[in-house]
């Protein structure tokens, strides 16, 4: 396995206020080989720092967390923008916009998880040897001056996100929308392009990452399901990685079609959302 | 009597062939006007999920049935996109509306009966919640409560005692009032776009203009006079607030 990095946007500065703005930490796993990156960037005018920071691990996987809350508000729109961004440099990469508290990521619901409270890691109750207790880092943190840290909890936020279904179900809902918002304007065509019909939003472009299966080509971003089918095989689940082949397969062959009747267009649009619904329904949420 | 059929977004293009097929079965079929209790609605036809003006997703047809179910109670809730496996009596597949609008409404299930499928994606009734509770102390509730008691005590205590204004103003300094309410405002903001999908965005709207004095107002001036009034401001805006988010919350608890 390649080695990976984190990069966790988020309100570090609450916890930590030498990580702000450009300001970033770094800390590495047990095995030396990952790393998590902490930033807390609060400006747009911070974005390129972001693409800087991810781009010095260009030689490694990349998970890409962005808080969509106080004080960051990095949402889908930043989303968008840094990912076009990382996909130009050819960065092995995936970004996930997280918030809320109730996500994998946060160590109140995963007991492997890495985020705390107000901008710290996770804490507990710690009894020391004279029976007394006092707050400290749960085990996530193994050696804080060095900055070690546990690498099953890092196994876990990477797998449940770097290997997620959810892009799936979010192309799929992104495919229904563009499709049906655009409906009005297809009437008079005689014939259409599928391609110019799915241009709104990248849902061209996203679908075509998703149906990326050669190993010899870059890799394509949040979309590109390589690495999960990879994990899929890993896991032993075969049959599932097949599944996800074959829908790729029959995707591709719509896609391949330059131009159809209104009809077929239509019919095409409405076999690859199912498509995409359903194998959604069949993956597993977590693997991890 | 001519029957009326809604449907949301306001901006959903329906095709020709379903808005023929439900004039054809005597229904009047206009956007959703927004809150209106006194127009009786026989049918809303919701695209789910809406992608709101955040550029996110969301299914908001649990709150939607809560809503007809509670204003409309006669009327009928369909949902409509691509989703083959969902097809049924409730719902219209887009590429194949129903033939015959009429007897499709008729056979379909009132709102108080109707039963939803668990949704795939992001539901709005977790978004609410995680907008009211957050994660830690950090929830809108928190902040909005801690700064409206500072501001209705402090106001109490100041109308027709205006040798009190200084001892309020220190009390509202020391409350944290203007912070515990520029972070209200700042949840609020964030979360507003979600509720374009709901059947009360332009009311939840006014949430979001009312909120906005949480930021202007916040200063505590040392003269009396102008600390109440002030304080009377934010009074009535902080109540507004409270009076519209009691009014539709029972409609975002599952």
């Amino acid at each position: 396995m390649s080695s990976r990095t984190m990069i966790v946007i988020w309100k570090w500065s609450e916890g930590a206020p030498t990580i702000k703005g450009r300001n970033i930490d770094e800390w590495t796993t047990e095995n030396k080989k990952d790393v998590l990156i902490r930033m807390d960037i609060q400006s747009n005018e911070d974005y390129p720092f972001i693409i800087d920071t991810a781009n010095q691990h260009s030689d490694k996987e990349i998970l890409l967390f962005l808080h969509n809350s106080r004080p960051n508000h990095l949402g889908n729109d930043a989303r968008k923008e840094i990912s076009a961004e990382l996909q130009q440099k050819g960065l092995r990469f995936r970004v996930i916009v997280f918030s809320g508290g109730k996500e994998h990521i946060y160590g109140a619901l995963n007991p492997l998880g890495i985020l705390g409270y107000e901008g710290h890691f996770p804490v507990q109750e710690i009894k020391d040897e004279n029976g007394e207790t006092r707050i400290g880092y749960t085990d996530l943190v193994v050696d804080e001056n060095q900055r070690i840290i546990n690498d099953r909890h890092f196994n876990s936020v990477w797998n449940h996100y770097g290997y997620s279904p959810k892009p799936i179900l979010d192309l799929a809902e992104r495919l229904a929308w563009v499709f049906i918002q655009s409906s009005s304007k297809q009437k008079a065509a005689n014939e259409v392009s599928l391609k110019e019909c799915l241009n709104e939003r990248i849902v061209w472009a996203d679908l075509a990452a998703f149906t990326t299966t050669a190993k010899d080509k870059d890799y394509a971003g949040s979309y590109d399901m390589r690495p999960y089918a990879h994990y899929l095989n890993a896991k032993g689940k075969s049959e599932l990685a097949e599944k996800l082949l074959h829908v790729q397969g029959q995707i591709s062959e719509h896609l391949e079609k330059t131009y159809l009747s209104m009809q077929d267009a239509n019919k095409a649009v409405d076999n690859i959302y199912n498509l995409l619904i359903e194998l959604y329904k069949a993956l597993p949420g977590d693997l991890s | 009597m001519t029957r009326r059929a809604c449907y949301f977004p306001t901006d959903l293009p329906l095709t020709e062939a379903l808005q023929n097929s439900i004039r054809a079965a005597g229904f009047e079929c206009d956007a959703w006007p927004g809150e209106d209790q006194t127009a009786l609605v026989d049918v809303v036809l919701l695209l789910t999920p809406v992608w709101c003006s955040n550029n996110e997703a969301v299914h908001s047809e649990g709150v939607w049935r809560r809503y007809l179910a509670d204003r409309h109670p006669e009327a009928k809730l369909v949902l409509t996109g691509l989703r083959r496996d969902l097809a049924g009596a409730n719902y219209i597949h887009w590429l194949h509306p129903p033939d015959d609008f009429y007897t499709f409404v008729e056979n379909a299930i009132p709102v108080q009966e109707q039963v939803l499928t668990q949704p795939l994606g992001s539901a709005m009734e977790a978004v609410w919640k995680r907008l009211m509770d957050g994660h830690d102390k950090g929830g809108f509730s928190y902040y909005f409560t801690w700064g409206k008691l500072p501001v209705l005590i402090a106001w109490d205590k100041l109308n027709g005692h205006p040798e009190k204004a200084e001892a309020q103003r220190q009390y509202l300094l020391e409350a944290g009032a203007a912070s515990m309410l520029s972070h209200a405002r700042a949840r609020w903001k964030m979360y507003q776009p979600y509720w374009e999908a709901s059947p009360m965005g332009l009311l939840l709207a006014q949430v979001d203009a009312h909120t906005q004095c949480f930021d202007t107002h916040t200063q505590w001036p040392a003269d009396a006079d102008q600390l109440l009034e002030q304080l009377t401001i934010l009074k009535e805006h902080i109540l507004e607030v409270e009076r519209i988010i009691e009014a539709v919350a029972k409609y975002f608890k599952e």
